[in-house]
């Protein structure tokens, strides 16, 4: 367990589900503690309320599941929109590509998982288009998290069936991409996390 | 549409329409309650990411997503805790209700999934929930009930509805307790009693 005075997250060295609070907290500029560990030991499990990880720990507080970390973190840097409406439609894409879109690369229906992308992605690229962010006037946590599930998805390559996910077929996802990726902290991130398989 | 009412579009089946209905009901809120058959294409257009469940407000705005729903309805009624800290276990722990519990449960019900999965959620999630209980009194530690808690009855309550009540016998005083406390509720003894039988069991 970290001793630190900052933040910690927790996680597998791989992506996962972890990458959107590590994306996050480097694009906020926060300074964390990066934890990452091979397997979940007995001694660790015990400290996780259901088992399993991330986990992210702020002081004395412990939190867990990936979406709510992010959430959490978001919330405490006015990254969640500008009022009850914007929270919550932020709040849906967040749960759209955590709830729907995740699990349905890990086991994938490639006539599935085309019409998915199209759907999903068709709907965010065209949100774009008509107002330049997803929710709202201003970046927020569900422009984020669309980059990072987007990039995922195509970092995991064909067996994510990624080539549907091209720069011409999305091009203002793309431009998030880049928005994202000229950011200080996300651009080190990027440059200093190891080379994964997932 | 020309009514003010909020209205909710979900299918008959329990599975994910019920944690709004139960929302809603819990609130007393007045609202159309639709239980849509299935879905045609013009409907579809106008489904954000083309599934249900759907919430239109009264004011016209629209929200899909299960979870994002339940919060947008909690948070209107300050059901969500009152710190930013109390208000991330509420946010954990619908995750985990809805992630782990409810949708394995559902896939064990529809007989996609091993039955093998339900004790391992009861020992890890359910033990932890009681846990919990046993030591706060309320999911998120707060000092009162939040959307934490009510997330944490559907499940119990939809556990036994999918047949797993004697995997729970005496194991459980204070989700029991939870389920009385939730069951007493006006509105949510009303959807109990009335809301129309699936056929699926699920």
């Amino acid at each position: 367990m970290s001793t630190s005075s900052v933040p910690s997250l927790t996680y597998f060295q791989g992506r996962g589900l972890g990458q959107f609070s590590r994306v996050l907290l480097s694009y906020l500029g926060i300074p964390y503690e990066n934890i990452t560990v091979t397997e979940i030991s007995d001694a660790l499990r015990a400290t996780l309320p259901y088992g399993q990880l991330p986990i992210y720990r702020d002081g004395d507080f412990v939190l867990t599941q990936s979406s709510t970390i992010a959430r959490y973190i978001a919330k405490k840097h006015n990254f969640m929109g500008k009022n009850l409406e914007e929270e919550f439609l932020v709040d849906q894409i967040v749960t759209a590509i955590h709830a729907d879109i995740f699990p349905a690369f890990n086991n994938p229906v490639p006539e599935k998982l085309q019409k998915l992308y199209e759907k999903y992605f068709g709907s965010f690229e065209k949100k774009l288009q008509e107002t330049g962010f997803l929710v709202g006037s201003s970046v927020t946590l569900a422009d984020l998290y669309v980059y990072v599930g987007f990039d995922y998805i195509r970092f995991r390559g064909e067996a994510a069936l990624s080539s549907e996910l091209s720069d011409e077929k999305y091009p203002k996802i793309a431009e998030l991409k880049k928005f994202f990726e000229s950011n200080e902290g996300v651009a080190k991130y990027i440059k200093e996390r190891p080379e994964t398989k997932f | 549409m020309t009514t003010n009412k909020p209205s909710f579009s979900y299918f008959k089946v329990l599975v994910l329409g019920q944690l709004p209905r139960f929302t809603l009901n819990y609130f007393g809120t007045d609202f159309t309650d639709n239980y849509v058959e299935s879905i045609d294409d013009e409907f579809r257009k106008t489904l954000k990411f083309g599934q249900l469940p759907l919430f239109v407000d009264s004011d016209g705005f629209r929200l899909t997503q299960t979870d994002a729903i339940c919060k947008y309805i909690a948070a209107k009624h300050d059901f969500l805790g009152k710190s930013i800290k109390e208000r991330a276990i509420v946010d954990e722990t619908i995750a985990a209700v809805h992630d782990d519990v409810i949708i394995p449960g559902y896939k064990v019900g529809k007989g996609v999934e091993d039955k093998k999965v339900i004790d391992t959620i009861i020992s890890r999630h359910f033990t932890t929930f009681e846990n919990v209980l046993a030591e706060n009194k309320f999911i998120a530690g707060g000092d009162n009930y939040t959307l934490a808690d009510l997330y944490v009855f559907v499940a119990y309550h939809y556990y036994k509805h999918l047949g797993h009540s004697e995997k729970f016998q005496n194991k459980f005083p204070h989700l029991e307790a939870l389920q009385a406390h939730f069951e007493s509720n006006k509105g949510i003894a009303e959807y109990i009693k009335n809301r129309p039988d699936s056929g699926r069991g699920i």
